[in-house]
């Protein structure tokens, strides 16, 4: 029914519009957004508690600063812009909490398992995404973001330049750095697409420190 | 750029032709470069093939009633749930009696304020003549070590635009000296008498009545409950009714999961550009149990939305 509707007017609607056509049009929005903002906020956090928070946050944002969106850039710019925000600000106040433990490959197994791949396929792809989240953990908040979003969302360098309100030579740059980093960090890793298995593996990236043990964010 | 930098681009074909080239002379030469890239690569592949998180159907419902729920009320600024979740664990951990008698926390070997130039709201002249007798008092009761200058919150208003170079610099303000090095007894009692200028009220013996309020602001019904007695943080600058409020309001979310914090220094300045406020609080060093923590929070002085944060 509103499949040919843009996010835009959807927008509009909700910001212009009263009683149940507004709160249709912004589910709708919800709808059209949430995985994908719900998957940038996993990325950020690496847990589905904390990326439902962010999550949430995001869409009491965005219903709230609706008519602060100026149109001067596509709606889902602004949104993954909401999003970031929003991770970063929950990261900070989380970073206060008691340390949690990096949780182990059966708690991650537990969570998503599912789909229809063997057992010991899901396991595998299961434990490689751990590995990754954890490494992810590691970068800085921008960086961890670029590379959410650049590598892992397919955005352009020129969409996430002006979600990070960043010249877009210099986003490049910060992603090519982060890649670099994160291979770094995954170095212990070295089946990371099926090859030769690590005799390393046992001190990998999950072993290493999570990043909100610390007081504040890295 | 460095060589992780130009092999992730080389990979992606974002080197001009002479960098290109260069480097792949040096990769035909060089084993370790070699296998660095194609550790870059395998990284970018998994990446790429990463399965997408789901969010589970019990929190896609739960998302949409707690939307629902705030889209029925008026087009708001009322503060999020989490936002009142804050406030109401705020309340809860500084439920301590209001700060009273400035010379009893004096005798308690506290640092003490000065007061210069206006002060924050609630202020008269009778506040003014305590704090003289305090700072007399502080002669003899500083505690041991304390710095040079004068020990109390701060709050500074000079018009300074900052970004996230030189905002650091904040921490050089002689306001965070008094309280680094602290006890976390002598700090606790700190930030009962740093936190309330601030904002942060103390609850006093009516905890009920905070969280009714907490939860009044969502219907805009409730009256704000009687405010606590302050005492003025000295004051660089000038600084308006309304961004000392943005001082107070932006304040409490940063307590939020933490355990004491003593706020010694507020900025109302800008932060690349946007109306920010800078704060600078002292925390508790997990390893030693000493107040040696510095934190800095650059805040929007328009939504108190974290724009910056580091540490030393």
């Amino acid at each position: 029914m509103t499949g040919d509707v843009t996010d835009e007017e959807l927008l509009a609607t909700y910001v212009e519009g009263a009683g149940r056509r507004r709160e249709e049009a912004f589910l709708e929005l919800v709808d059209r957004f949430e995985r994908r903002v719900y998957a940038i906020c996993y990325r950020h956090f690496g847990n589905h508690a904390d990326a439902e928070d962010a999550t949430q946050d995001t869409f009491l944002s965005i219903a709230r600063k609706a008519h602060q969106f100026a149109g001067d850039s596509k709606l889902s710019t602004w949104i993954y812009r909401v999003a970031v925000n929003a991770c970063n600000d929950l990261g900070r106040k989380y970073a206060r909490r008691p340390q949690t433990p990096v949780g182990d490959v059966s708690r991650v197994a537990a969570e998503t398992a599912g789909g229809e791949e063997t057992v010991d396929d899901a396991l595998a792809g299961l434990e490689l995404a751990h590995e990754i989240e954890q490494a992810l953990l590691q970068l800085d908040e921008v960086s961890r973001s670029l590379i959410v979003l650049c590598s892992i969302e397919g955005m352009s360098y020129a969409e996430a330049s002006e979600v990070f309100d960043m010249p877009v030579g210099t986003i490049k740059s910060r992603v090519f750095r982060a890649r670099a980093q994160l291979a770094e960090l995954l170095e212990p890793i070295q089946d990371l697409t099926g090859g030769a298995a690590s005799t390393e593996r046992e001190r990998g990236v999950s072993e290493a420190t999570d990043p909100r043990s610390a007081r504040g964010p890295p | 750029m460095n060589d992780g930098e130009r092999l992730a681009a080389y990979l992606v074909g974002d080197l001009d032709p002479a960098e290109r080239r260069e480097l792949e002379a040096r990769l035909e030469r060089d084993p370790a470069l070699r296998a660095r890239l194609e550790r870059i690569r395998r990284t970018d592949d998994a990446l790429g093939s990463l399965p997408r998180p789901e969010p589970r159907s019990e929190f896609s419902v739960r998302l949409r009633d707690e939307l629902r729920r705030e889209l029925a009320g008026p087009p708001s600024t009322a503060p999020t749930t989490d936002e009142l979740a804050a406030r109401r664990r705020e309340r809860e951990r500084w439920s301590v009696p209001r700060w009273l008698a400035p010379l009893g926390a004096a005798a308690a070997g506290l640092a003490l304020f000065a007061v210069i130039g206006i002060g924050l709201t609630n202020l008269g002249g009778d506040d003014d003549a305590d704090m003289a007798a305090m700072n007399a008092d502080t002669q003899e009761t500083t505690l041991e070590g304390a710095r040079d200058g004068a020990a109390g919150p701060v709050v500074v208003a000079l018009g300074r635009d900052y970004t996230e170079d030189d905002v650091t610099a904040v921490f050089d303000h002689p306001a965070f000296a008094p309280v680094v090095g602290l006890s976390s007894g002598e700090a606790e009692q700190t930030a009962e008498t740093y936190g309330d200028p601030f904002g942060i009220e103390g609850e006093g013996d009516d905890a009920a009545a905070a969280d009714a309020q907490a939860e009044g602001d969502t219907a805009g019904g409730a009256a704000e409950p009687p405010a606590p007695e302050r005492l003025a943080p000295l004051v660089e600058g000038d600084a308006t009714d309304e961004e000392l409020a943005a001082v107070q309001r932006c304040l409490p979310q940063l307590y939020e999961q933490a355990g004491t914090l003593v706020p010694v220094y507020a900025e109302i300045a800008a932060f690349e550009g946007q109306a920010a406020i800078v704060y600078g609080l002292v925390a508790e060093d997990p390893e030693t149990g000493e107040f040696s923590q510095l934190e800095l929070w650059v805040v929007s002085a328009d939504t108190c939305e974290v724009l910056f944060f580091t540490q030393r």
